[in-house]
């Protein structure tokens, strides 16, 4: 095994165990000896294989979202001083549709700014206008949507009709159980991807970069 | 010919490991009864009478083998002092946590004889119960002890209690036990037959294995032991498979599954130990062409229903206000076509 694959199963055994003091001293040494660059590479690694271990049943969504908390914390603490600026990434806002569950949006949003992605977050419970005027307001190219109750994922429709004609180029993801139980649910609102678990979003996310050029 | 079983004795006999007359079909009605009665979901669960009359209706429509008690999952929180959102055609959602960590300092048990939602649920049930004159089981619902909280706290602050605050959180599942097991035991006492006990976070999918048997395992098999009546535990689409023994062995009698695992697999797993029932998609439903509903009631009874323990159900634990009446009577007209046993 190589050294960085060692690394990145002691970090992933370190997340899913809350052991904030080993995530802290592993990144911490990879960070002195490697750079943030790899820092950030390792991290995205290790919770992509951890979203990935949820969606097969091998992992819990507890481990999950405390892994991007953690991850979120960890990292917060060693970037040097303006990083996420310093980034050209698309600004990427989130928004629990209609809902007021928000565990599976915080767990994404902790990925993403884990990976040195620049996050807003809008909100639970928000409708058509208020996401209209967010994506205006903060100029966001990729929206992140999610949603825990089957009438709030059949509306998603509505607001990406809306979005679709406001906003043509932002790109629209769509997660949450509705999405994930009937995978046909996602093409049928029009969302222009779909995360089953929250590992997904960084291949998602590169995807919809390269269109976004 | 021999005479029909009543939905009593089907079930019955299902439980028993044997094989009735056809597979019980319980097809868990709640908030479509709002729909049906064409009154907003709030307008519907105010009165006792309107669910009443439409559990009744659906009965008869649907050739229902239960009548389920249940309203919305917030109505617990509603004892706590919670707020609940009622959306237009869709399950009422529990509004903002009713407490944090620092205020389980200051909990009590609530009296459920004070909470309005939990003393129309029970005048439901006791006319139910008049009406099914026995031939017809009633199923009552609770929040296991472990499950509540995500509505009284929020999901992160919730979880931060468990990893992080042990003692709060025994406090917490001290003061939920007694309340479940109170409430399950009124809606008993009322003339429920059983209680459907909803415990996603038992799931593997939400709690690893390890962490649930050191937290809410202890507290779950206490809190069905103390419930005067058969229990049905229901994951709510939660995989099973890791902890099916551990459910097994809370005696339980009945295992709500998902559709994550093969009904088949899990049959396989648990024959003769407990009854499954399940596991219609009730998310891919909606879309669903009546077709498409025969074609999936049959490959499910094939799987799981040979020599009985098997009731024919939802995923989920309700059926969604968005599915066709014209779904709903496919499944039951292919329960009709392909459930008599032998299957």
């Amino acid at each position: 095994m190589s050294e960085d694959l060692e690394k990145k199963q002691q970090l992933v055994r370190a997340l899913v165990s809350v052991d904030k003091s080993a995530v802290s001293e592993i990144l911490s040494t990879e960070f002195t000896t490697k750079g943030i660059d790899h820092v950030a590479d390792t991290l995205q690694q290790a919770l992509e294989e951890i979203g990935t271990a949820w969606e097969n049943g091998s992992m819990s969504l507890a481990q999950v979202y405390m892994s991007g908390v953690i991850s979120e914390e960890i990292l917060n603490s060693i970037l040097p001083a303006n990083y996420l600026s310093k980034l050209t990434q698309p600004k990427i806002g989130t928004a629990v549709f209609l809902d007021h569950h928000n565990l599976g949006m915080k767990i994404v949003s902790s990925l993403v700014r884990s990976a040195g992605y620049p996050v807003v977050d809008l909100g639970v419970g928000v409708n058509v206008d208020n996401v209209i005027d967010f994506i205006g307001k903060e100029e966001i190219k990729i929206l992140l949507i999610s949603v825990l109750m089957l009438p709030s994922a059949l509306a998603v429709e509505e607001l990406i009709q809306e979005i679709a004609r406001t906003y043509p180029d932002v790109k629209i993801v769509v997660g949450g159980a509705p999405f994930r139980l009937d995978t046909n649910l996602s093409e049928k609102v029009g969302a222009h991807e779909m995360g089953k678990n929250a590992g997904e979003i960084f291949e998602i996310l590169s995807r919809l970069k390269r269109e976004l050029i | 010919m021999t005479t029909p079983m009543t939905s009593m004795e089907r079930v019955l006999c299902s439980l028993s490991h044997n094989e009735p007359d056809r597979v019980p079909l319980f097809l868990l009605l709640s908030l479509y009864g709002a729909r049906e009665s064409g009154l907003s979901p709030k307008e519907y669960f105010s009165k006792p009478d309107n669910v009443v009359k439409y559990q009744l209706f659906m009965k008869e429509k649907y050739r229902n083998d239960c009548f389920y008690t249940f309203s919305y999952a917030a109505a617990e929180t509603e004892a706590w002092g919670g707020e609940v959102l009622f959306p237009a055609e869709g399950p009422p959602n529990a509004g903002k946590p009713v407490f944090t960590i620092d205020g389980i300092d200051r909990l009590y048990v609530p009296d459920i004889q004070q909470v309005p939602s939990l003393m129309r649920v029970l005048e439901v049930t006791k006319q139910l119960a008049t009406k099914a004159k026995g031939e017809i089981p009633i199923i009552g619902v609770v929040m296991s002890p472990f499950s509540l909280p995500v509505m009284q706290l929020g999901f992160e602050t919730y979880l931060q209690l468990l990893y992080f605050d042990q003692p709060r959180f025994i406090q917490l599942m001290k003061i939920n036990k007694q309340f479940c097991q109170t409430w399950a035991n009124a809606q008993l006492e009322a003339g429920a037959t059983a209680i459907c006990y909803f415990n996603p976070l038992c799931s593997t999918d939400i709690i690893e294995k390890s962490l649930y048997l050191s937290t809410g395992y202890p507290v779950d098999r206490a809190t069905i032991a103390a419930i005067k009546g058969p229990v049905a535990t229901h994951l709510a689409s939660g995989r099973v498979v890791p902890i099916v023994n551990e459910i097994i062995e809370t005696g339980s009698q009945i295992l709500g599954v998902g559709i994550d695992e093969s009904v088949d697999l899990i049959e396989k797993k648990t024959k003769g130990k407990i009854t499954l029932l399940g596991n219609l998609n009730g998310v891919e439903m909606p879309n669903w062409s009546e077709e498409t509903a025969s074609d999936k009631v049959r490959e499910v009874i094939q799987q799981a229903a040979p020599g009985g323990g098997f009731i024919l159900s939802d995923s989920h634990g309700e059926i969604p206000w968005q599915v066709p009446e014209k779904v709903l009577i496919s499944i039951s007209d292919a329960v009709e076509e392909y459930g008599y046993y032998p299957v």
